[in-house]
């Protein structure tokens, strides 16, 4: 049952999300800049925007109630799906997510009008 | 390679005057992405006030926090009466992925001085990363310190959008319909910048393992599966480079 934060919560809250964000991002930014990198772990480096940007997605647009969902009755599924072709017309990111909410505004409107 | 470290500030007029340049431009081309921050702004600040944080505290979480994700992740563990030790490692577990980003900016951002290197690493966001390395990637011959211009200027736009998000979604509160589903856009965001990290074959499977693995580890506590995902698709496009080279 979720509960109100009280002020103290509210500011412990905040003190945490601020230490858990700057460490990961200042660790090799701003804390051991130099830090010499063995060549294997900088070959693998290339491939960390490749892997993490689907592993982002792919549960946002395939997870339907708590199960993979490949329907049409997935309106999240479609909306990516047109965002996508957009995308690889190489329609910019602002045209690309404004095809994928209109897209996945009229599936569900679709959806709702029981057609 | 033992240059001097020195800071990357710019020292010309015409140094400064190809600084600017590169900052807004950095800054235009980020700004379609800031639909994405401005969108998980609006969601974070109403969510924060539905939870019965103030206006003031709402706003000093996205400003000392500046992270999306992390922020609903720790919010809803803390209304759901989630012990301190467990907010706190899920918090570091979804900004796991910083600590890569970080490390491959520290590549590219090399010859900055300690208040640059701070900056940098404070404001790191996903898509002002995915711009920055995608162009580094392709302009090759930069300097660092017009990497970090431009990285800065991407940076700022991603901001913007964050801070007027949050502004709106605070003020909104609990009233914003959760029907318009602003949420789907952060992921349409990410989606957009697909095509800019997929370069190669190696590229290419790396993305469609990281993709599966989040698919099948969707039940992993506090979003670890994203973390589990990331290391299945780097380990996989590690492996397709290595053989190619054989």
């Amino acid at each position: 049952m979720a509960t109100t934060l009280s002020t103290l919560d509210a500011w412990i809250l905040i003190a945490i999300l601020s230490v858990a964000s700057f460490l990961p991002r200042a660790s090799f930014l701003w804390i051991a800049p130099n830090l010499p990198l063995p060549e294997p772990l900088k070959r693998a480096l290339r491939f960390v925007p490749a892997a993490v940007f689907p592993a982002l997605i792919m549960p946002a647009i395939l997870i339907n109630e708590g199960a993979i969902d490949i329907s049409l009755g997935n309106a999240h599924l479609a909306a990516a799906a047109v965002a996508a072709l957009v995308s690889l017309r190489r329609g910019n990111t602002f045209v690309v997510v404004l095809a994928g909410m209109v897209t996945l505004h009229l599936m569900q409107a679709w959806h709702a009008s029981g057609l | 390679m033992s240059e001097p470290q020195k800071d990357a500030t710019p020292q010309t007029p015409s140094e400064r005057a190809e600084a600017r340049t590169i900052f807004w431009r950095g800054f235009v081309q980020m700004l379609p992405g800031t639909t994405g921050s401005f969108s998980t702004g609006l969601i974070c600040g109403a969510a924060a006030i539905a939870a019965g944080m103030s206006s003031l505290s709402s706003m000093a979480i996205a400003t000392f926090g500046f992270a999306g994700t992390a922020q609903l992740v720790v919010v809803q563990l803390a209304t759901t009466g989630s012990t301190l030790v467990v907010i706190a490692l899920a918090g570091l577990i979804v900004n796991l992925r910083y600590a890569m980003f970080s490390l491959s900016m520290s590549r590219y951002l090399t010859h900055m001085n300690r208040r640059q290197r701070f900056i940098a690493a404070f404001f790191l966001t996903d898509p002002a990363y995915a711009l920055s390395v995608a162009r580094f990637t392709q302009h090759p011959d930069e300097s660092p310190r017009i990497r970090y211009e431009y990285y800065m200027g991407a940076t700022l736009a991603m901001g913007i959008g964050w801070f007027a998000g949050t502004g709106l979604g605070t003020a909104l509160g609990a009233a914003m319909p959760a029907s318009w589903q602003v949420e789907f856009c952060v992921p349409l965001t990410f989606l957009a910048m697909v095509a800019a990290t997929v370069r190669d074959r190696a590229t290419v499977v790396a993305a469609v393992v990281g993709g599966i693995v989040s698919l099948l580890a969707v039940g992993f506590p506090y979003r670890g599966g994203l973390l589990v995902a990331s290391v299945a698709g780097i380990a996989a496009g590690y492996v397709v480079e290595s053989w190619q080279r054989r």
